[in-house]
């Protein structure tokens, strides 16, 4: 068993236990992430790019890299069982904020339980807000199990330090 | 855009008579690839070429394994040409394969030089363009199958 397949193992148990659930709206993955809930991740920072600079590399990179449809094949009980999980990613701009959301959901092997949104759970959620012309303050927030790469890649895009997509194969 | 796919998922299948990609073109993209995997696991890194008809219908060309070194393949100037770069990943329980993909017209004579990168789980391309007399060279943007057209 891989460890996305193990991943995947853990958290649908923990589903079905009742003991957790994913966010279902950006604001919820923001928030759970500030409160430290399980699970999350937060990283806020201030890059000395503007935020039309941050905006564009999350417009250019966001289809680019998170636009994907992932395959798992792992051996249970010695069958081979495969589950292909979807990732979307929303891009919104405006002159005071920009976001960026991925959202993810299992389209074949498996079912979710629990309400999914249409799109996927909120996994990931990034914001960028101009501190002053040449600064911008980038939170970024996740709640979803591994996907720490994720946001390590949106760093890299909204500092320009590294423009390299994340392998989600490895998440 | 799904025969791509389709032909990716057959690629990836190892069922679709994958072939080295080989033309009598002039060489005028130089291509290399550098990937870093971990204790347990190793990165490898191929790049599929696929010719680009009309309705961005993608036909496969071949397949150009990449080493550490340079490799100069020639594809036709002036019609699209779909790439797909692809990392292989091996350790001792899974194997994965991740996929950075873009569409490059080549301009006549001029070069171009495709750097694949794969290192601690990101990976990606960047393209440069050169002129023919021109030693400086521009990043050109990546571009998806669906753009084709524009």
């Amino acid at each position: 068993m891989t460890r996305r397949s193990l991943s995947l193992a853990v958290l649908l148990s923990a589903s079905l236990a009742g003991c957790m659930t994913l966010p279902r709206t950006p604001d919820l993955t923001r928030k759970s992430a500030q409160s430290g809930a399980a699970l999350t991740e937060k990283d806020i920072f201030e890059v000395k790019r503007p935020l039309p600079q941050v905006a564009d590399a999350f417009q250019r990179k966001a289809p680019e890299c998170l636009s994907k449809r992932v395959t798992g094949r792992w051996m249970e009980n010695g069958v081979m069982r495969r589950q292909v999980r979807a990732y979307k990613p929303t891009v919104n701009v405006s002159k005071e904020h920009v976001e960026l959301i991925l959202q993810s959901r299992i389209v074949e092997g498996s079912t979710e339980l629990g309400g999914i949104p249409p799109d996927g759970w909120y996994i990931v959620v990034a914001d960028a807000y101009p501190v002053d012309r040449n600064t911008t303050r980038v939170e970024l927030y996740k709640h979803a199990i591994g996907h720490s790469i994720v946001l390590k890649a949106i760093k890299g895009w909204a500092t320009g330090a590294n423009m390299g997509c994340p392998d989600l194969t490895q998440t | 855009m799904k025969i791509a796919v389709l032909l990716l998922v057959a690629l990836a299948s190892g069922c679709s008579g994958e072939r080295a990609y080989r033309s009598e073109l002039p060489a005028n993209l130089a291509v290399t690839a550098k990937t870093s995997g971990s204790l347990l696991s190793s990165v490898g890194a191929r790049l599929h070429v696929y010719d680009v008809g009309p309705g961005c219908k993608a036909t496969y060309r071949g397949t150009v394994e990449l080493g550490g070194s340079r490799t100069e393949v020639g594809v036709p100037a002036g019609s699209p040409s779909y790439l797909v770069f692809e990392f292989p990943r091996f350790s001792l329980i899974a194997r994965s394969t991740t996929h950075f993909e873009t569409l490059l017209t080549p301009r006549p004579g001029y070069r171009y030089d495709l750097e694949a990168s794969y290192a601690d789980d990101l990976y990606g391309a960047t393209i440069y363009e050169r002129p023919p007399a021109g030693k400086t060279r521009r990043e050109v943007a990546s571009r998806p199958l669906t753009a084709c057209g524009l």
